[in-house]
C-alpha cells in the first residue's frame, strides 16, 4: 500500500480554512468601523439640517432677504454631502455581513434627512424665489436602467451645479412610512421614475429629455440650458 | 452567483498553495541527501529526429560530450524518415553513434522510441528530443537517484535554450517554475509526466510494461502513468539541466499545448482507475488534483475577463449617454480617496495572490539557481501578471476544441 500523507491534506485544509476565517473577521471588524462612521456622519448630518432650519426661522422673520443667497448655498451644500453619505451607505450595505439591522436604522436616518431637505428646498423657494429645480429620483434594488439613470443624474448635478438639487430615494424601502407614503402621493410604480418640481417621469430619462423638462423649471435659464 | 464561483475558486487555489508549500516545508526541507553511489551502468540514448537539421547536430555532440565511460555508452538515433537535411546530418557522425534510417515517417514519436529500444543494449535507457541539448554531467548527477531496484525513471530539470522572443523568455520562468514543481512533486512519489527530454528509465522495466505507446499523443505522460500504476517510482534530478528549444511564435506554441493539454485529458481518462484509489497513495489524489487545477485555471481566467470587461462594458455604455461630454468632470475636480470605502476582500485576495506569486518566484529561481533578473525585470513582470491568464486562456482554447472532438496528431 503506498503511502498517502494524510497529514499535509489536513493541514493545508486547515490552514485554508484559518485564513478564511482571518479574513471574514477582518472584514467583520472593518463593517463595524463603518457603522461607527457612518453614526457619527448621521450625527453631524441631523445637526446641521437643525442649524439650517433655525436659519430659516430666522430668515422668515426679517424683513429683507439679502441672506437668501448664502442661505441657499448652504442649502445646496448640506444636500450634496447627504447624497454622497447616503451613497456611500447604500455601498456599505451591499458588501455588508453582520451589521444589517445597524446599516437599515442608518437608511431610515438618511431617508427622513432627505425628505426634510427636500421640504425645506420647496419651503426655500416659497420665501426666497431663488432659481432651483428640485429633483424625486426613485430607484430600487433590481433595477437595470437604475445605475444609468444615477449617473445621468451626476451629470446633470455637474452641469447645473447648485441650480439642481437632487434627492435619491429607494423607492422599495418600506422600513422607513414616509417611502410608501410619497410613493402613493406621486403614485410611483416602477423604477427609475423621476419627479421634477411637479411633474412625474415614468422610466429612464435620457439626458436630453432631462435637460429639456429641467430647463423648462427654471425662471432664468442658465448658460447651460439649450 | 459568480460571486459564489469567485469565492470557490479563491478558495481552491489558496488550498493548492498551502499545499504546496507544506510538501515543501514537510518534505523538502528534511529530505534526505541521495548518496553519490557509484553507479556506472551502460547507458542506451535513443534520439527519434524528424525534420530536426537545424538542432540535431547540436544534441548528438552534447550526447557524445556526456562525462561517461566511452565503453558504457552507445548513441541511437532514429531519423523518422525526415524530408530535410536531419539524416545526412547524423550519418555524418559515422561510426560514433548507431543511425537507424527509416523512409517514412511513422506519425508517432513512440515508434522511433521503440525501435531505438529494440536496438538498445544498455541497463539505462535515456530518450532524449532532437532539439535538446545536454551538459556534460548530466549523466552523473541523475544516475545516483536510482537508488532503489523499484526506481523506475529519473527526470532530469528541464531549461530553455537560449530564450530570444518574448514568449520564449516567458516559458523561460514557466519552465523553472516547472522545475520547481517537479521536485516537490517527486517528494511525495507523484511525478506524472517523464519529459522526451532526457528521461532515464531502466530498459528492462520498459520492455516489461511493453515500450512506448504508439497511439498516444504525449506517450512521455503516458509512459510516467504507466510507471505510477505498476507502482515504479519516479525519481527527479533537480540540478541536472537539459536545454530544450522552446517555440517562438504563437502558433507552435499553441500547437505544442494542444498536444500536451489534450495528452492531459486523455490519459487521465485511461488511467482513471487511479483517481481516489487507496492503492496508489498520494498519487491517487495528486491526479484528481491536477484535473482540478486545470479546472480551477480555466474558471478564474473566465471569471477574470467578466469582472475585467463587465465594469468596462458598463462604464461605455454610461459615456455614451452623456454623449462622451466629459467637460462637466473638470468644472469641479474633487478626489476625495476614503479608507473605509474600499473593498477589502478584493484588496486582501489581491495581496495573497501576490504573496505567493512573489513566493513562487524566488524558489522557482532558487531551486533552478538563477538570477530572477536574467533576462531584464520586465519580462518578470509581464510573466507575473499575465502568464496565468494566458495559460488559462490557451487550455479553454483547447479544452473547447477537445469537447468538439478534433483529434490531435503529432
Amino acid at each position: 500500500m503506498r503511502v498517502t500523507n494524510t497529514k499535509i491534506y489536513v493541514g493545508a485544509l486547515f490552514l485554508t480554512v484559518a485564513i478564511f476565517v482571518m479574513g471574514l473577521l477582518l472584514g467583520l471588524v472593518i463593517e463595524g468601523k463603518r457603522v461607527a462612521f457612518m453614526e457619527e456622519s448621521d450625527r453631524v448630518q441631523k445637526l446641521n439640517f437643525e442649524s439650517l432650519k433655525l436659519q430659516f426661522l430666522y430668515l422668515s422673520s426679517l424683513e429683507g432677504r439679502e441672506s437668501c443667497p448664502a442661505f441657499s448655498s448652504a442649502l445646496s451644500r448640506y444636500i450634496k454631502e447627504t447624497e454622497k453619505t447616503r451613497e456611500r451607505l447604500e455601498g456599505y450595505i451591499t458588501q455588508g455581513v453582520a451589521y444589517n439591522n445597524d446599516f437599515l436604522i442608518l437608511k431610515r436616518e438618511y431617508v427622513i434627512s432627505q425628505l426634510n431637505y427636500w421640504v425645506l428646498s420647496k419651503n426655500t423657494k416659497r420665501l426666497c424665489g431663488t432659481d432651483f429645480v428640485t429633483v424625486l429620483y426613485f430607484y430600487s434594488e433590481d433595477c437595470g436602467d437604475c445605475e444609468n439613470q444615477g449617473f445621468v443624474l451626476d451629470y446633470l448635478k455637474r452641469k447645473f451645479g447648485e441650480r439642481i438639487l437632487i434627492f435619491a430615494l429607494d423607492g422599495e424601502f418600506v422600513e422607513e412610512p414616509m417611502i410608501p407614503f410619497i410613493v402613493e402621493t406621486f403614485n410611483v410604480s416602477v423604477s427609475p421614475t423621476l419627479v421634477v418640481e411637479d411633474d412625474v417621469l415614468v422610466g429612464f430619462q435620457s439626458k436630453d429629455t432631462l435637460i429639456k423638462v429641467v430647463c423648462e423649471k427654471f425662471a432664468e435659464k442658465p448658460s447651460d440650458c439649450p | 452567483m459568480a460571486n459564489y464561483l469567485m469565492w470557490g475558486i479563491y478558495f481552491s487555489s489558496l488550498y493548492l498553495a498551502i499545499f504546496w508549500l507544506l510538501v515543501l516545508i514537510n518534505k523538502y526541507l528534511s529530505r534526505r541527501e541521495v548518496e553519490r553511489v557509484e553507479f556506472e551502468p551502460s547507458v542506451s540514448v535513443i534520439v527519434p529526429a524528424f525534420n530536426e537539421e537545424e538542432h540535431v547536430k547540436e544534441c548528438i555532440e552534447s550526447l557524445l560530450n556526456l562525462e561517461y565511460p566511452r565503453d558504457k555508452l552507445e548513441v541511437i538515433v532514429v531519423n523518422d524518415g525526415s524530408s530535410d537535411d536531419t539524416g545526412k546530418i547524423c550519418s555524418g557522425f559515422g561510426g560514433k553513434i548507431k543511425f537507424i534510417d527509416l523512409k517514412k515517417n511513422s506519425g508517432s514519436k513512440a515508434v522511433p522510441l521503440n525501435i531505438g529500444l529494440r536496438e538498445a543494449t544498455g541497463e539505462i535507457v535515456a530518450c532524449l528530443d532532437a532539439d535538446s541539448i545536454v551538459l556534460k554531467d548530466n549523466l552523473k548527477k541523475m544516475m545516483p537517484f536510482f537508488d532503489a531496484e523499484d526506481v523506475g525513471a529519473v527526470t532530469p530539470a528541464l531549461k530553455v535554450f537560449e530564450p530570444k522572443t518574448i514568449l520564449q523568455k516567458l516559458q523561460w520562468y514557466e519552465y523553472l517554475f516547472a522545475i520547481l514543481l517537479r521536485k516537490l512533486m517527486s517528494l511525495i512519489d507523484c511525478i506524472y509526466v517523464t519529459p522526451g527530454p532526457f528521461s532515464l528509465y531502466r530498459r528492462k522495466v520498459v520492455e516489461e510494461l511493453g515500450g512506448f505507446s504508439e497511439d498516444n499523443i504525449t506517450e512521455d505522460m503516458e509512459m510516467a502513468l504507466r510507471l505510477q500504476a505498476n507502482h515504479f517510482k519516479i525519481r527527479n534530478a533537480m540540478d541536472a539541466y537539459v536545454y530544450t528549444h522552446a517555440p517562438d511564435n504563437l502558433s507552435k506554441l499553441y500547437s505544442q499545448r494542444r498536444r500536451w493539454y489534450q495528452g492531459l485529458l486523455i490519459n487521465s481518462r485511461l488511467y482513471r482507475r487511479i483517481f481516489f484509489n487507496r492503492e496508489y497513495g498520494d498519487f491517487s489524489i495528486l491526479m484528481p488534483l491536477n484535473v482540478a487545477s486545470v479546472i480551477i485555471l480555466m474558471l478564474s481566467t473566465l471569471l477574470f475577463f467578466y469582472y475585467l470587461f463587465k465594469p468596462i462594458i458598463k462604464f461605455v455604455v454610461k459615456l455614451f449617454l452623456i454623449d462622451f461630454d466629459l467637460t462637466v468632470y473638470f468644472r469641479n475636480l474633487e478626489f476625495t480617496l476614503f479608507m473605509l470605502d474600499f473593498n477589502y476582500n478584493k484588496i486582501f485576495v489581491l495581496l495573497a495572490v501576490f504573496m505567493f506569486g512573489l513566493l513562487s518566484l524566488y524558489l522557482s529561481h532558487k531551486f533552478s539557481r538563477e538570477k530572477i533578473r536574467r533576462y531584464g525585470i520586465r519580462p518578470v513582470i509581464a510573466f507575473s501578471m499575465f502568464y496565468f491568464l494566458f495559460l488559462g486562456t490557451l487550455w479553454l482554447g483547447v479544452v473547447s476544441e477537445w469537447v468538439r472532438g478534433s483529434k490531435i496528431r503529432w
